[in-house]
Protein backbone atom coordinates (compact mmCIF):
# COMPACT_ATOMS: atom_id res chain seq x y z
CA UNK A 1 0.00 0.00 0.00
CA UNK A 2 2.74 2.39 0.71
CA UNK A 3 4.81 1.81 -2.23
CA UNK A 4 1.48 2.05 -4.38
CA UNK A 5 1.49 5.37 -2.47
CA UNK A 6 4.98 6.43 -3.22
CA UNK A 7 4.01 5.39 -6.74
CA UNK A 8 1.19 8.14 -7.06
CA UNK A 9 3.44 10.80 -5.10
CA UNK A 10 5.96 10.21 -7.85
CA UNK A 11 3.81 10.63 -10.68
CA UNK A 12 2.23 13.59 -9.67
CA UNK A 13 5.41 15.35 -9.00
CA UNK A 14 6.54 13.80 -12.23
CA UNK A 15 3.70 15.50 -14.40
CA UNK A 16 3.15 18.62 -12.51
CA UNK A 17 -0.17 17.98 -11.58
CA UNK A 18 -1.54 20.41 -9.08
CA UNK A 19 -1.78 18.68 -5.65
CA UNK A 20 -5.61 20.26 -5.18
CA UNK A 21 -6.84 18.39 -8.37
CA UNK A 22 -4.78 15.07 -7.56
CA UNK A 23 -5.30 14.74 -3.54
CA UNK A 24 -8.21 17.02 -3.28
CA UNK A 25 -6.10 18.82 -0.83
CA UNK A 26 -8.11 21.36 0.95
CA UNK A 27 -7.22 25.27 -0.28
CA UNK A 28 -7.47 28.01 1.85
CA UNK A 29 -7.56 31.59 0.54
CA UNK A 30 -6.44 34.28 3.42
CA UNK A 31 -7.73 37.80 2.50
CA UNK A 32 -6.61 40.23 5.41
CA UNK A 33 -7.56 38.87 8.46
CA UNK A 34 -11.55 39.86 7.84
CA UNK A 35 -11.96 37.07 4.59
CA UNK A 36 -11.26 33.52 4.24
CA UNK A 37 -12.34 31.56 1.32
CA UNK A 38 -11.87 27.49 1.73
CA UNK A 39 -12.44 24.75 -1.71
CA UNK A 40 -12.04 21.35 -1.81
CA UNK A 41 -14.35 20.82 1.42
CA UNK A 42 -16.79 18.41 2.91
CA UNK A 43 -18.89 19.47 5.55
CA UNK A 44 -19.01 21.97 8.63
CA UNK A 45 -18.68 19.98 11.77
CA UNK A 46 -19.44 22.45 14.07
CA UNK A 47 -20.43 26.59 14.17
CA UNK A 48 -20.23 28.93 16.44
CA UNK A 49 -19.61 33.07 16.49
CA UNK A 50 -16.20 32.28 17.84
CA UNK A 51 -15.10 28.73 16.00
CA UNK A 52 -16.01 26.74 12.96
CA UNK A 53 -15.08 23.41 12.31
CA UNK A 54 -14.70 22.30 8.62
CA UNK A 55 -14.18 18.91 7.63
CA UNK A 56 -12.13 18.20 4.38
CA UNK A 57 -11.08 15.05 2.49
CA UNK A 58 -7.26 15.20 4.80
CA UNK A 59 -8.91 16.35 8.11
CA UNK A 60 -10.25 19.03 9.93
CA UNK A 61 -9.78 23.04 9.87
CA UNK A 62 -10.53 24.98 12.49
CA UNK A 63 -11.30 29.03 11.70
CA UNK A 64 -11.46 30.81 15.30
CA UNK A 65 -12.09 34.68 15.88
CA UNK A 66 -14.71 36.37 16.55
CA UNK A 67 -18.61 37.37 14.75
CA UNK A 68 -17.30 34.73 12.00
CA UNK A 69 -20.25 34.58 9.89
CA UNK A 70 -20.82 32.52 5.73
CA UNK A 71 -21.28 35.05 3.44
CA UNK A 72 -21.72 31.51 0.60
CA UNK A 73 -22.11 27.99 1.64
CA UNK A 74 -21.95 26.38 -1.73
CA UNK A 75 -20.23 22.87 -2.92
CA UNK A 76 -18.12 24.54 -4.43
CA UNK A 77 -16.43 27.10 -1.85
CA UNK A 78 -16.90 28.56 1.58
CA UNK A 79 -16.30 32.16 2.30
CA UNK A 80 -16.21 32.99 5.82
CA UNK A 81 -16.26 36.78 7.10
CA UNK A 82 -15.47 38.24 10.15
CA UNK A 83 -12.57 39.00 13.09
CA UNK A 84 -10.45 35.44 12.08
CA UNK A 85 -7.61 35.12 14.83
CA UNK A 86 -6.43 31.43 14.12
CA UNK A 87 -6.60 29.13 11.41
CA UNK A 88 -5.52 25.24 12.58
CA UNK A 89 -5.22 21.95 10.20
CA UNK A 90 -5.55 18.54 12.15
CA UNK A 91 -4.29 15.31 9.83
CA UNK A 92 -6.70 12.52 9.86
CA UNK B 1 -25.87 41.63 -12.07
CA UNK B 2 -26.64 38.84 -9.85
CA UNK B 3 -28.48 41.02 -6.85
CA UNK B 4 -30.85 42.06 -9.90
CA UNK B 5 -31.46 38.34 -10.65
CA UNK B 6 -32.03 37.30 -7.03
CA UNK B 7 -34.46 40.36 -6.50
CA UNK B 8 -35.95 39.48 -9.62
CA UNK B 9 -36.93 35.41 -8.69
CA UNK B 10 -37.16 37.06 -4.60
CA UNK B 11 -35.77 36.33 -1.87
CA UNK B 12 -36.54 35.32 2.17
CA UNK B 13 -34.67 35.54 5.43
CA UNK B 14 -35.04 32.59 7.15
CA UNK B 15 -34.52 31.72 10.78
CA UNK B 16 -33.20 27.87 11.38
CA UNK B 17 -33.56 26.62 15.04
CA UNK B 18 -32.50 23.25 16.17
CA UNK B 19 -30.14 20.91 17.74
CA UNK B 20 -28.62 19.36 14.05
CA UNK B 21 -27.96 23.06 12.30
CA UNK B 22 -25.00 22.09 10.86
CA UNK B 23 -26.53 18.74 9.49
CA UNK B 24 -29.22 20.96 8.06
CA UNK B 25 -26.17 22.84 6.52
CA UNK B 26 -24.52 20.54 4.86
CA UNK B 27 -27.45 18.62 3.68
CA UNK B 28 -28.51 21.97 1.19
CA UNK B 29 -24.80 21.89 0.40
CA UNK B 30 -25.62 18.54 -0.87
CA UNK B 31 -28.61 19.34 -2.75
CA UNK B 32 -27.23 22.34 -4.39
CA UNK B 33 -29.47 24.73 -2.04
CA UNK B 34 -27.12 27.77 -2.29
CA UNK B 35 -27.06 29.41 0.99
CA UNK B 36 -26.21 33.43 1.82
CA UNK B 37 -25.60 35.30 4.52
CA UNK B 38 -25.11 32.58 7.30
CA UNK B 39 -25.27 34.21 10.88
CA UNK B 40 -25.46 32.39 14.11
CA UNK B 41 -27.78 34.41 16.41
CA UNK B 42 -28.20 32.06 19.50
CA UNK B 43 -27.00 28.75 20.83
CA UNK B 44 -29.50 26.30 18.45
CA UNK B 45 -30.15 29.57 15.91
CA UNK B 46 -29.22 30.67 12.83
CA UNK B 47 -30.40 33.04 10.09
CA UNK B 48 -29.90 33.00 6.75
CA UNK B 49 -31.01 34.20 2.86
CA UNK B 50 -32.58 31.69 0.78
CA UNK B 51 -34.17 31.99 -2.88
CA UNK B 52 -38.15 31.43 -2.45
CA UNK B 53 -37.59 28.79 -5.01
CA UNK B 54 -35.36 27.06 -3.51
CA UNK B 55 -37.03 27.63 0.05
CA UNK B 56 -39.76 25.12 -0.98
CA UNK B 57 -36.89 22.23 -1.48
CA UNK B 58 -36.25 22.53 1.94
CA UNK B 59 -39.04 19.95 3.26
CA UNK B 60 -37.38 16.66 3.80
CA UNK B 61 -34.70 18.65 5.18
CA UNK B 62 -36.66 19.74 7.45
CA UNK B 63 -38.29 17.08 8.84
CA UNK B 64 -34.40 14.89 8.40
CA UNK B 65 -33.03 17.39 11.07
CA UNK B 66 -35.95 18.51 12.78
CA UNK B 67 -35.22 22.30 12.67
CA UNK B 68 -37.93 24.67 12.85
CA UNK B 69 -37.68 27.20 10.34
CA UNK B 70 -39.46 30.62 10.20
CA UNK B 71 -39.51 33.00 7.63
CA UNK B 72 -38.77 36.23 8.89
CA UNK B 73 -38.32 38.75 5.76
CA UNK B 74 -39.57 38.68 2.40
CA UNK B 75 -38.15 40.75 -0.32
CA UNK B 76 -38.21 41.07 -4.21
CA UNK B 77 -40.04 41.28 -7.10
CA UNK B 78 -43.00 38.48 -6.36
CA UNK B 79 -43.50 39.96 -3.02
CA UNK B 80 -43.83 43.64 -4.00
CA UNK B 81 -46.74 42.34 -7.02
CA UNK B 82 -48.45 40.28 -3.93
CA UNK B 83 -47.70 43.44 -1.40
CA UNK B 84 -49.36 45.74 -4.32
CA UNK B 85 -51.68 43.87 -5.75
CA UNK B 86 -54.61 46.01 -5.16
CA UNK B 87 -52.75 48.96 -6.85
CA UNK B 88 -54.32 48.41 -9.95
CA UNK B 89 -53.95 52.20 -11.49
CA UNK B 90 -50.08 51.14 -10.55
CA UNK B 91 -49.59 47.98 -12.50
CA UNK B 92 -51.82 49.96 -15.69
CA UNK B 93 -48.94 52.66 -15.90
CA UNK B 94 -46.43 49.86 -15.50
CA UNK B 95 -48.02 48.01 -18.53
CA UNK B 96 -48.52 51.49 -20.13
CA UNK B 97 -44.92 52.40 -20.03
CA UNK B 98 -43.77 49.31 -21.53
CA UNK B 99 -46.15 49.42 -24.21
CA UNK B 100 -45.36 53.17 -24.51
CA UNK B 101 -41.51 52.21 -24.85
CA UNK B 102 -42.00 49.40 -27.10
CA UNK B 103 -43.86 51.45 -29.43
CA UNK B 104 -41.47 54.15 -29.17
CA UNK B 105 -38.35 52.05 -30.17
CA UNK B 106 -39.97 51.14 -33.42
CA UNK B 107 -39.43 54.89 -34.49
CA UNK B 108 -36.39 57.04 -35.77
CA UNK B 109 -36.49 60.11 -32.99
CA UNK B 110 -32.76 61.30 -34.17
CA UNK B 111 -31.24 62.15 -37.33
CA UNK B 112 -27.65 62.51 -37.00
CA UNK B 113 -25.47 64.49 -40.06
CA UNK B 114 -22.03 63.58 -39.72
CA UNK B 115 -18.83 65.20 -41.97
CA UNK B 116 -20.77 67.79 -44.16
CA UNK B 117 -18.94 71.02 -44.26
CA UNK B 118 -20.24 72.38 -47.56
CA UNK B 119 -23.73 71.29 -47.04
CA UNK B 120 -25.20 72.33 -44.04
CA UNK B 121 -27.48 70.07 -41.90
CA UNK B 122 -30.80 71.68 -41.80
CA UNK B 123 -30.72 71.81 -45.60
CA UNK B 124 -29.47 67.82 -45.77
CA UNK B 125 -32.90 67.19 -42.79
CA UNK B 126 -35.18 69.30 -45.18
CA UNK B 127 -34.18 67.67 -48.30
CA UNK B 128 -35.21 64.37 -46.45
CA UNK B 129 -38.12 65.47 -45.08
CA UNK B 130 -39.05 65.67 -48.50
CA UNK B 131 -38.30 62.75 -49.21
CA UNK B 132 -40.49 61.34 -46.67
CA UNK B 133 -37.94 60.99 -43.94
CA UNK B 134 -37.98 63.10 -40.54
CA UNK B 135 -38.18 62.54 -36.98
CA UNK B 136 -40.90 59.97 -35.87
CA UNK B 137 -40.80 58.35 -38.64
CA UNK B 138 -41.35 54.18 -38.26
CA UNK B 139 -38.51 52.22 -38.82
CA UNK B 140 -39.78 49.56 -40.44
CA UNK B 141 -39.82 52.47 -43.26
CA UNK B 142 -36.15 53.48 -43.19
CA UNK B 143 -34.57 52.01 -46.51
CA UNK B 144 -31.03 53.06 -45.42
CA UNK B 145 -29.71 52.50 -48.92
CA UNK B 146 -32.52 54.28 -50.58
CA UNK B 147 -31.73 57.22 -48.66
CA UNK B 148 -28.04 57.27 -49.00
CA UNK B 149 -28.58 57.13 -52.89
CA UNK B 150 -31.28 59.86 -52.62
CA UNK B 151 -28.67 61.76 -51.29
CA UNK B 152 -25.52 60.92 -53.44
CA UNK B 153 -28.14 61.95 -56.44
CA UNK B 154 -29.24 65.55 -54.62
CA UNK B 155 -26.09 66.55 -53.84
CA UNK B 156 -23.05 65.43 -56.55
CA UNK B 157 -20.42 67.23 -54.44
CA UNK B 158 -20.69 64.48 -51.87
CA UNK B 159 -18.75 61.28 -53.13
CA UNK B 160 -19.25 58.86 -50.04
CA UNK B 161 -22.81 58.23 -48.25
CA UNK B 162 -23.00 55.97 -45.30
CA UNK B 163 -26.55 55.49 -43.65
CA UNK B 164 -27.19 53.45 -40.57
CA UNK B 165 -29.96 52.45 -37.88
CA UNK B 166 -28.54 52.53 -34.07
CA UNK B 167 -30.93 51.97 -31.96
CA UNK B 168 -33.99 55.13 -32.51
CA UNK B 169 -31.16 56.88 -34.14
CA UNK B 170 -30.67 57.43 -37.94
CA UNK B 171 -27.03 58.29 -38.48
CA UNK B 172 -25.63 59.49 -42.00
CA UNK B 173 -21.62 59.92 -42.55
CA UNK B 174 -21.29 62.24 -45.50
CA UNK B 175 -17.70 62.47 -47.35
CA UNK B 176 -17.70 65.50 -49.67
CA UNK B 177 -15.42 65.82 -52.87
CA UNK B 178 -13.85 68.72 -55.32
CA UNK B 179 -16.77 69.66 -57.74
CA UNK B 180 -16.81 67.12 -61.00
CA UNK B 181 -17.41 70.38 -63.41
CA UNK B 182 -14.43 72.16 -62.45
CA UNK B 183 -12.39 69.82 -62.93
CA UNK B 184 -13.96 69.50 -66.31
CA UNK B 185 -13.24 72.90 -67.07
CA UNK B 186 -9.78 73.04 -65.80
CA UNK B 187 -8.99 70.79 -69.01
CA UNK B 188 -10.40 73.21 -71.34
CA UNK B 189 -7.56 75.18 -73.10
CA UNK B 190 -6.55 78.74 -71.82
CA UNK B 191 -3.86 81.58 -71.74
CA UNK B 192 -2.47 82.75 -68.29
CA UNK B 193 -3.21 86.31 -68.23
CA UNK B 194 -1.79 89.06 -65.73
CA UNK B 195 -4.87 90.58 -63.87
CA UNK B 196 -2.63 92.66 -61.49
CA UNK B 197 0.29 95.11 -62.98
CA UNK B 198 3.79 94.57 -61.43
CA UNK B 199 7.27 93.08 -61.32
CA UNK B 200 7.28 89.35 -61.73
CA UNK B 201 9.36 87.87 -58.53
CA UNK B 202 8.67 83.94 -58.67
CA UNK B 203 7.51 81.73 -62.01
CA UNK B 204 7.13 77.60 -61.86
CA UNK B 205 5.14 77.26 -65.10
CA UNK B 206 3.76 73.52 -65.63
CA UNK B 207 2.03 73.74 -68.66
CA UNK B 208 1.78 76.01 -71.80
CA UNK B 209 4.66 78.06 -72.90
CA UNK B 210 5.89 81.04 -70.34
CA UNK B 211 5.64 84.11 -72.17
CA UNK B 212 7.36 86.27 -69.52
CA UNK B 213 9.84 85.57 -66.70
CA UNK B 214 11.31 86.65 -63.68
CA UNK B 215 12.26 90.37 -62.98
CA UNK B 216 10.02 91.63 -66.15
CA UNK B 217 6.79 94.25 -65.85
CA UNK B 218 3.66 92.83 -66.53
CA UNK B 219 0.29 95.00 -67.07
CA UNK B 220 -3.03 94.12 -66.49
CA UNK B 221 -4.42 91.86 -69.27
CA UNK B 222 -0.50 90.67 -70.71
CA UNK B 223 -0.88 86.97 -71.39
CA UNK B 224 1.63 85.24 -68.94
CA UNK B 225 1.35 81.55 -69.70
CA UNK B 226 0.38 80.81 -73.42
CA UNK B 227 -1.39 78.08 -73.49
CA UNK B 228 -0.88 77.02 -77.32
CA UNK B 229 1.88 74.51 -78.42
CA UNK B 230 3.52 75.61 -81.90
CA UNK B 231 4.96 71.94 -82.91
CA UNK B 232 7.74 72.61 -85.84
CA UNK B 233 9.40 70.47 -87.84
CA UNK B 234 12.89 70.52 -88.79
CA UNK B 235 13.15 73.50 -90.46
CA UNK B 236 11.65 75.92 -88.16
CA UNK B 237 8.23 75.53 -89.62
CA UNK B 238 5.11 75.47 -87.41
CA UNK B 239 3.54 71.64 -88.43
CA UNK B 240 0.79 71.99 -86.17
CA UNK B 241 -0.60 74.04 -83.48
CA UNK B 242 -1.58 71.97 -80.04
CA UNK B 243 -3.92 73.87 -77.26
CA UNK B 244 -3.13 73.13 -73.21
CA UNK B 245 -4.57 74.05 -70.16
CA UNK B 246 -1.76 76.68 -69.32
CA UNK B 247 -0.91 76.59 -65.49
CA UNK B 248 1.34 78.07 -63.52
CA UNK B 249 2.42 79.45 -60.16
CA UNK B 250 3.13 83.20 -61.27
CA UNK B 251 4.44 85.42 -58.13
CA UNK B 252 4.18 89.49 -58.37
CA UNK B 253 5.52 91.90 -56.37
CA UNK B 254 3.51 95.42 -56.41
CA UNK B 255 2.48 98.00 -54.32
CA UNK B 256 -0.99 98.56 -52.37
CA UNK B 257 -1.70 102.28 -50.95
CA UNK B 258 -3.26 102.18 -48.06
CA UNK B 259 -5.90 105.21 -46.28
CA UNK B 260 -7.82 105.51 -43.46
CA UNK B 261 -8.94 108.03 -41.05
CA UNK B 262 -11.19 109.07 -38.71
CA UNK B 263 -11.98 111.20 -36.13
CA UNK B 264 -10.76 112.53 -32.67
CA UNK B 265 -14.26 113.17 -31.57
CA UNK B 266 -16.33 110.33 -31.11
CA UNK B 267 -19.72 109.43 -29.27
CA UNK B 268 -19.38 106.26 -26.64
CA UNK B 269 -21.79 104.66 -25.12
CA UNK B 270 -20.97 104.00 -21.43
CA UNK B 271 -23.31 101.20 -19.32
CA UNK B 272 -24.66 102.86 -16.59
CA UNK B 273 -25.26 99.45 -14.70
CA UNK B 274 -29.46 99.88 -14.25
CA UNK B 275 -30.73 96.50 -16.59
CA UNK B 276 -33.69 94.29 -15.98
CA UNK B 277 -34.05 90.49 -17.30
CA UNK B 278 -37.44 89.45 -18.84
CA UNK B 279 -38.62 86.43 -20.53
CA UNK B 280 -40.21 85.14 -23.57
CA UNK B 281 -42.19 82.03 -24.84
CA UNK B 282 -42.85 81.07 -28.22
CA UNK B 283 -45.00 78.36 -29.30
CA UNK B 284 -44.79 78.37 -33.38
CA UNK B 285 -46.20 81.47 -34.78
CA UNK B 286 -47.93 82.84 -30.93
CA UNK B 287 -45.71 84.83 -28.87
CA UNK B 288 -45.83 85.83 -25.32
CA UNK B 289 -43.19 88.44 -23.56
CA UNK B 290 -43.23 88.78 -20.18
CA UNK B 291 -40.38 92.05 -20.46
CA UNK B 292 -41.19 95.36 -20.63
CA UNK B 293 -41.20 97.71 -23.68
CA UNK B 294 -37.59 98.92 -25.13
CA UNK B 295 -37.24 102.42 -24.22
CA UNK B 296 -34.41 105.44 -25.04
CA UNK B 297 -30.96 104.55 -24.33
CA UNK B 298 -32.12 100.89 -23.68
CA UNK B 299 -30.45 98.20 -25.38
CA UNK B 300 -32.35 94.64 -24.99
CA UNK B 301 -30.37 91.17 -26.48
CA UNK B 302 -32.16 88.16 -26.36
CA UNK B 303 -31.30 84.59 -26.04
CA UNK B 304 -33.19 82.06 -27.53
CA UNK B 305 -33.53 78.43 -26.17
CA UNK B 306 -35.55 75.94 -28.52
CA UNK B 307 -36.77 73.02 -26.80
CA UNK B 308 -35.14 70.15 -28.68
CA UNK B 309 -35.82 66.44 -27.91
CA UNK B 310 -32.81 65.02 -29.72
CA UNK B 311 -29.82 66.99 -31.25
CA UNK B 312 -31.38 67.74 -34.56
CA UNK B 313 -35.67 66.90 -33.35
CA UNK B 314 -36.85 70.55 -32.65
CA UNK B 315 -39.97 71.31 -31.18
CA UNK B 316 -41.94 74.39 -31.96
CA UNK B 317 -41.65 75.34 -28.28
CA UNK B 318 -38.96 77.87 -27.70
CA UNK B 319 -37.80 79.80 -24.40
CA UNK B 320 -35.95 83.19 -24.49
CA UNK B 321 -34.44 85.31 -21.97
CA UNK B 322 -34.37 89.20 -22.51
CA UNK B 323 -32.20 91.69 -21.03
CA UNK B 324 -32.64 95.00 -21.02
CA UNK B 325 -29.16 97.84 -20.49
CA UNK B 326 -29.53 101.42 -19.88
CA UNK B 327 -26.88 103.02 -21.99
CA UNK B 328 -25.56 106.61 -21.81
CA UNK B 329 -24.20 108.11 -24.69
CA UNK B 330 -20.76 110.46 -23.65
CA UNK B 331 -18.78 112.79 -26.20
CA UNK B 332 -15.16 112.08 -25.67
CA UNK B 333 -11.85 112.15 -27.29
CA UNK B 334 -9.48 110.42 -28.02
CA UNK B 335 -5.66 110.41 -26.74
CA UNK B 336 -3.14 110.37 -28.99
CA UNK B 337 -1.77 107.06 -27.73
CA UNK B 338 -5.46 106.05 -27.77
CA UNK B 339 -5.69 106.98 -31.67
CA UNK B 340 -2.96 105.38 -32.79
CA UNK B 341 -3.88 102.07 -31.01
CA UNK B 342 -6.87 102.30 -32.79
CA UNK B 343 -4.95 102.90 -36.43
CA UNK B 344 -2.79 100.20 -35.55
CA UNK B 345 -5.39 97.84 -34.83
CA UNK B 346 -7.27 98.96 -38.27
CA UNK B 347 -4.15 98.49 -40.39
CA UNK B 348 -2.95 94.73 -38.43
CA UNK B 349 -6.53 93.58 -39.50
CA UNK B 350 -6.48 94.99 -43.11
CA UNK B 351 -3.21 93.09 -43.08
CA UNK B 352 -4.59 89.91 -41.65
CA UNK B 353 -7.31 89.94 -44.47
CA UNK B 354 -4.47 90.09 -46.87
CA UNK B 355 -2.48 87.01 -45.59
CA UNK B 356 -5.82 85.19 -45.53
CA UNK B 357 -5.91 85.69 -48.73
CA UNK B 358 -3.17 84.13 -49.35
CA UNK B 359 -0.93 87.83 -50.29
CA UNK B 360 3.05 88.28 -48.37
CA UNK B 361 3.54 91.29 -46.81
CA UNK B 362 7.23 92.06 -48.10
CA UNK B 363 6.99 96.11 -47.05
CA UNK B 364 5.55 98.66 -44.76
CA UNK B 365 5.61 102.11 -44.99
CA UNK B 366 2.34 103.54 -43.40
CA UNK B 367 2.58 106.06 -41.14
CA UNK B 368 0.16 107.56 -38.54
CA UNK B 369 0.00 111.21 -37.87
CA UNK B 370 -2.62 112.88 -35.69
CA UNK B 371 -3.96 116.32 -37.12
CA UNK B 372 -5.65 117.96 -34.32
CA UNK B 373 -9.19 116.53 -35.19
CA UNK B 374 -8.59 113.72 -37.44
CA UNK B 375 -6.28 110.73 -37.12
CA UNK B 376 -4.92 109.76 -40.51
CA UNK B 377 -3.18 106.63 -41.63
CA UNK B 378 -1.74 106.54 -45.06
CA UNK B 379 1.18 105.10 -47.05
CA UNK B 380 1.82 101.81 -49.20
CA UNK B 381 1.92 98.15 -48.73
CA UNK B 382 4.47 96.37 -51.16
CA UNK B 383 2.80 92.89 -51.28
CA UNK B 384 3.52 89.30 -52.96
CA UNK B 385 0.69 88.15 -54.57
CA UNK B 386 -0.17 84.85 -56.95
CA UNK B 387 -1.96 86.37 -59.92
CA UNK B 388 -3.09 84.60 -63.14
CA UNK B 389 -6.66 84.58 -64.73
CA UNK B 390 -7.65 81.93 -67.20
CA UNK B 391 -9.06 83.83 -70.61
CA UNK B 392 -9.64 81.88 -73.64
CA UNK B 393 -7.02 81.36 -76.09
CA UNK B 394 -6.88 82.24 -79.42
CA UNK B 395 -7.66 79.43 -82.18
CA UNK B 396 -4.84 79.94 -85.14
CA UNK B 397 -6.07 78.36 -88.37
CA UNK B 398 -3.83 74.65 -88.43
CA UNK B 399 -1.30 74.79 -91.41
CA UNK B 400 -1.46 73.25 -94.26
CA UNK B 401 0.47 70.02 -95.03
CA UNK B 402 2.90 70.20 -98.22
Amino acid sequence: MKKRQRWKENLVTALEVPRDLAYKDAIVTVTGQNLAVIENYRSILRYTREEIVVLTLRGKLTICGKRLEIPCYTPEEMQVCGSISSIFMERQ
Amino acid sequence: MEKFLRFLSGYVLVSIEGEQTERFLNLCKSRGIPIRSVRRTGEEQMTAFLSVSHFFMLRPIRSKTKVHIRVLEKHGLPFFFFRNKKRKAFFLGILLCICLMTVLSCHIWNIHIDGNVRNSTPEILEFLKEQGISHGIAKRKVNCSQIATMVRKKYPEITWVSAKMEGTRLILTIQEGEMSQEEQEEKQPCNLTADVEGRIVKMVTRSGIPLMKIGDTCKKGDILVLGRLDLMNDSQEVVRYDYVHADADVYVSHSLSYYYEFPMDHQAQIKTGEEKKGFYLKVGDWFLGLYGKKKENWRQTAQEYPLRITENFILPFSFGKVISQEYKTIQSTYTDEQAKAIARKRLQLYEEKLIEKGVQISENNVKIEINQSVCVSRGNLTVIEKIGRETPVEQQEQPQER
